[in-house]
Formats: structure tokens, sequence, C-alpha cells
């Protein structure tokens, strides 16, 4: 069987029979939020929006925990950077 | 021409008339400079994420605007000069696609790169 193009193209390897690992029960397949819904953009000004794609602390939230496609994952990491720039969003919450 | 926008923090102990006054000044300047104020929004007092220069709140105003680069180069410089604004972020706007993504799929020839935003500056 040749080789195709299948499989997610980011996150965690998917692979079911990797030596060692087992999975606790049936993985959710997550969808990118900003794939799913057309309509929405992602900006850095909407400080609401962004707060669900970033920690207590300030850090941003990996594309494998919220299941974000690569090129929104990156679109949105400028938006929260330009956020903090402008005192938007915090870069830590734990100040010296 | 392009369209940006331009977000900046006026200080919160200004008095009333001078932060009419300043956010006049830079309408004035863009546009003395040919260029043309889409929008002027006043986002009013709004808590900072983390203090600047030791204030904790500032008064946001979002400009949207279409110029030409040389205005907002102009437009982040006087801003960098005048103490009245605690920080600002100035962004080029996404164009407006003309065609739907999906009407181009059959495409003989390589798309052209994507605009995506411009200038990003920092203080």
């Amino acid at each position: 069987m040749p080789v195709g193009k299948s499989g997610p193209r980011r996150g965690r390897p998917t692979g079911d029979d990797k030596a060692g690992f087992r999975r606790r029960g049936p993985v959710r397949r997550k969808v990118c939020r900003f794939c799913a819904d057309k309509d929405s953009t992602i900006d850095y000004k909407d400080t609401r929006a962004l707060s669900s794609f970033v920690t207590e602390r300030g850090k941003v939230v990996p594309s494998r925990i919220t299941g974000n496609c690569a090129k929104h994952q990156r679109e949105l990491t400028t938006a929260i950077k330009r956020a903090r720039a402008v005192a938007l969003l915090p870069f830590t919450t734990v100040h010296v | 021409m392009h369209q940006y926008e331009t977000l900046f923090i006026v200080h919160p102990e200004l008095p009333e008339a001078q932060v009419r006054e300043t956010i006049e000044r830079l309408r004035r300047l863009i546009e003395g400079m040919e260029g043309q104020v889409v929008e002027l929004q006043d986002w009013g007092m709004r808590d900072l994420a983390y203090p600047v220069r030791k204030q904790p709140r500032g008064i946001y105003v979002l400009a949207q605007y279409i110029a030409r680069p040389e205005v907002v180069k102009e437009l982040e410089r006087s801003m960098k000069l005048s103490d009245e604004i605690l920080r600002f972020i100035s962004v080029r706007m996404p164009e407006k696609r003309t065609t739907g993504r999906h009407a181009q799929r059959p495409r003989p020839v390589p798309a052209p790169p994507e605009e995506t935003s411009a200038t990003e500056q920092e203080v």
C-alpha cells in the first residue's frame, strides 16, 4: 500500500500501536474552533475570546490541548502577543 | 494606500479636555498627511493587564484609517515622543477577499502570496 497523505499533521502521535502507551478510554477528535466556524475571526482586541486560549498564568494554551489547527494557532499566538503589548492581556500574573 | 489601525493608551490622569486635544491632534496628523480616518473609537478608562508607567489604568482609543505607510511611521514617532500616550500598537488591517476561497479552487497559476498583517510595532 502506498504511503498516502493521512492523519493529523499536528499534535501528539496518534498511533495506537505505540509501544508502552495505552490510552484510557476513547480518543475524542478535537476540531479547530476557527475552522469549524468560518465567520469567526481572530482579533487581538477581543480580549474575552483570546482569554479562553490563555492559561490562568497568562500562557498560551498549546494546540494539542485546544485542538486548533496550525494556521489558526499561529494567528492566535500573534493576536495574544499583540494584546500583551498594549496591556490587554498579561505577560504573566506573577509579578516580581 | 492601505487600511491601518492604531490602538493607543492615553494617560489616565490627563484632564478630559487634554485627552480630547491629544486625540484630535493625532487625527489632524493623519488627515494632514492625506490620510482618511475611518473610525475613531474611544473605549474609555480600562484596567491594564499590568501597570504601564506606574499606572494601573488607561484610556484606550482605537483609530482606523486609510493612509500611506509614511503616515503610520509619523504617527508612531509622534506618539513615542508624547508623554500623554502610554502605549500604542499599529496593525495593517487584512484586506478583504474579493473572491471566495472556494471560487478560485481550480487555479492554473499559483495564487499570489496571501497578505497578512504587515506592520506591528511594539513599544
